[in-house]
C-alpha cells in the first residue's frame, strides 16, 4: 500500500509560492461577476414569479344606471369575498376611481361621465380564477375580471428574458473561471516541471503531486474568491438599501426570502473547491506524459 | 535466462517515429552485483538507465524489476517500484529551494516517513557523506563535490535494492571520484545492486571485480559474460 507523504514536510516539496502572479486577481474578478450574475438571476426569478402570480385582482362593473351599478357591485363584492384564496376584497370608492383617472381625463367629477364600479382584492395562494369568472358572469354579465398578471405579462416576459441572460452570463463566467484555473495549473506544472519530474522519479504518486499543485491553486483561488465575493456582497447590500429606499412594490418583488440570499454565500467556497478539482484534473492529465 | 533483480527481454526503445536508440536488449542483473555501463557518447547509456529507473517505457520487449513485469503494472503501482530504486542523476537534480537536509529527506517524505525518523536518518546519512556541517546549506552554496554527495545521499537514504548512477564522477576531481567509488562499494557490500554509467577508464580499473556492460549503437556487448551467464551467488 502506498502511504501518503507527511503533511508539513510534503507541503515544502514545491518552492514556496505565496501570492504570486495574476491568479488571485483574475479569480477575484471572476467571483465578483459570478456572485452578481447569480444575485441578478435569483432576484429576477423572484420578480418574475411575483409578477406571474398576479397578486392584485380587480373586477370592473360598467353601467350607465347608477342604481343597477351599485346593486351589481354589491353582488360582485359578495362573490369575491367568498372566493377561497382571495383576501381584502373591497369596493373602491368612486372618489378613488376618479383620482386614478385624473391624469388622463382631468376632474371627471365635474362632468357627467359614468365611472365604472371597481371591486378589488388580493390573491393569497391559489385561487380558481376561471370558476370565479364563471360565477361573476352568471351573476353580473357586465362584470369584467382582470388580474395584474395580465397587464404585467409583457414586463414579466422581458424580466424572464433578463433572468435567462443573467443565468447565461453566470455559466460563461463559470466556464471562463474553469479555463483560468486550468491554465494556472498548467503554468504551475510548467514552472515546476523539473521538480515535479524529480518527485515522480523518486516514487511520488500522481495523487501526491496533484495534491501539491492543487493546494497552491486552492490557496490562490480562495483568496481571490474571498476578495471578489466580498466586494460583490458589499455592492449587493448597497443596492438592496437603495432598492428599499425606492419603496416600489414592483421592484420589491426582487427581494427573495433571506435563506435564498444566504445561498449566494456558498458561491466563493464552492468556487475555490471547483478550482481545486479542476487543478487536480489538469495535473492528472499533464502527468500522463510521464510513464 | 537466469532470474535476477533486473531482466530485460528483447527490449527496444525509439523516440517517436525515429530509429531505435536501443535494439533488442536481453540481459539479467543479479541481486548484489556491481555493474559498469560503458560506451561512447550517443551509444544509448542514458536511455538504458532511464528504462532501468522507469523514467521511460520501452517501445517493445519486457522489463522485469524485482520480479515484477513493469509493463503490466498499473500506474498506481509503479511508484512502489521506483521507491526501491536510488538514482544519482548526471546533473544531480537537486531542488534549489531545499537545503541539503531537505534534499536528502525528499524520498523519505514521499514515502510518508515521520519527521522524527527523517531527522535521525538524514542526520546519519549526511554524517556518512561528510556533509554534517552543511545540512542547512542550499545547493547553490555547495561545491560540485558536495552537491554530488547530496545527490548520492538522497539516492541511498531509503536503502534501495538497486542504485543507478549516471556519470557520477563526471564533475569531480580524481580524489573525490575515488571517495564516491568507495561509497558505492560500501553500499554494494551491504547488498545493494549498483549500476554505474561512466566513461572513466580509471574508475573501471579501480573495481576489477565489477561486471562491464558495453553499449555501442544501441546494442549491448557483454565482455565479461556476466550478463547472460551470471555467476552463482553474490560476489565476495
Amino acid at each position: 500500500m502506498i502511504r501518503r507523504g507527511s503533511g508539513d514536510g510534503e507541503r515544502r516539496l514545491l518552492p514556496p509560492g505565496g501570492v504570486t502572479g495574476p491568479m488571485p486577481g483574475i479569480v477575484a474578478a471572476m467571483m465578483f461577476l459570478t456572485v452578481l450574475a447569480a444575485a441578478a438571476s435569483l432576484g429576477l426569478a423572484y420578480l418574475a414569479s411575483s409578477l406571474g402570480s398576479g397578486r392584485a385582482l380587480s373586477v370592473e362593473i360598467v353601467s350607465a344606471d347608477a342604481a343597477a351599478k351599485a346593486r351589481d357591485a354589491g353582488r360582485v363584492l359578495d362573490i369575491v369575498s367568498r372566493t377561497p384564496g382571495l383576501e381584502k376584497a373591497r369596493l373602491v370608492p368612486e372618489s378613488e376611481v376618479a383620482d386614478s383617472l385624473r391624469p388622463w381625463l382631468g376632474d371627471v367629477t365635474a362632468v357627467d361621465i359614468p365611472l365604472p364600479a371597481i371591486v378589488e382584492a388580493e390573491m393569497r395562494g391559489a385561487a380558481d380564477l376561471k370558476a370565479l369568472e364563471t360565477r361573476l358572469k352568471a351573476a353580473v354579465p357586465s362584470a369584467r375580471l382582470s388580474t395584474s398578471a395580465e397587464w404585467l405579462a409583457p414586463l414579466a416576459g422581458f424580466i424572464a428574458a433578463l433572468r435567462w441572460l443573467a443565468a447565461g452570463i453566470l455559466l460563461i463566467v463559470a466556464a471562463a473561471s474553469v479555463a483560468v484555473v486550468t491554465l494556472a495549473a498548467r503554468a504551475t506544472l510548467d514552472t515546476q516541471g523539473e521538480m515535479i519530474e524529480l518527485l515522480h522519479l523518486i516514487g511520488a504518486t500522481d495523487s501526491q503531486i496533484a495534491r501539491l499543485v492543487q493546494r497552491r491553486i486552492a490557496g490562490d483561488a480562495l483568496l481571490g474568491s474571498v476578495i471578489g465575493g466580498g466586494a460583490a456582497f458589499l455592492l449587493l447590500i448597497f443596492l438592496g438599501e437603495r432598492l428599499a429606499a425606492l419603496g416600489s412594490d414592483l421592484l420589491g418583488g426582487m427581494s427573495a426570502p433571506g435563506a435564498d440570499w444566504w445561498l449566494l454565500l456558498l458561491i466563493p467556497p464552492l468556487g475555490a473547491l471547483l478550482a481545486m478539482l479542476v487543478a487536480r484534473h489538469a495535473v492528472f492529465r499533464a502527468l500522463k506524459r510521464f510513464p | 535466462m537466469a532470474s535476477g533483480i533486473v531482466q530485460f527481454e528483447h527490449v527496444g526503445l525509439r523516440y517517436g517515429m525515429g530509429a531505435e536508440i536501443l535494439s533488442d536488449l536481453s540481459f539479467s542483473l543479479r541481486e548484489g552485483g556491481f555493474y559498469f555501463l560503458t560506451g561512447p557518447s550517443g551509444a544509448g547509456k542514458t536511455s538504458l538507465l532511464k528504462l532501468l529507473y522507469l523514467a521511460q517505457a520501452p517501445s517493445r520487449g519486457a522489463i522485469r524489476l524485482f520480479g515484477e513485469d513493469a509493463g503490466r503494472l498499473g500506474r498506481g503501482e509503479l511508484p512502489l517500484l521506483r521507491r526501491r530504486i536510488g538514482v544519482v542523476f548526471q546533473d544531480f537534480r537537486l531542488a534549489d529551494h531545499l537545503s541539503a537536509f531537505d534534499n536528502v529527506a525528499l524520498p523519505l517524505r514521499i514515502a510518508g516517513v515521520g519527521e522524527s525518523e527523517i531527522a535521525s536518518s538524514v542526520g546519519e546519512m549526511l554524517d556518512w557523506a561528510g556533509l554534517a556541517d552543511r545540512s542547512g546549506a542550499r545547493p547553490a552554496t555547495l561545491s560540485g563535490g558536495e552537491q554530488q554527495r547530496v545527490a548520492i545521499a538522497r539516492a541511498v537514504i531509503t536503502k534501495p535494492r538497486l542504485l543507478i548512477a549516471d556519470e557520477p564522477t563526471g564533475n569531480v576531481d580524481p580524489d573525490m571520484a575515488l571517495l564516491l567509488l568507495a561509497l558505492f562499494d560500501a553500499l554494494n557490500r551491504i547488498g545493494t545492486t549498483v549500476v554505474i554509467a561512466t566513461h572513466d577508464i580509471h574508475l573501471l580499473s579501480r573495481m576489477p571485480s565489477a561486471e562491464i556492460m558495453r553499449l555501442a549503437k544501441g546494442k549491448l556487448a557483454d565482455p565479461t559474460g556476466a550478463l547472460r551467464h551470471p555467476p552463482k551467488g553474490h560476489r565476495p
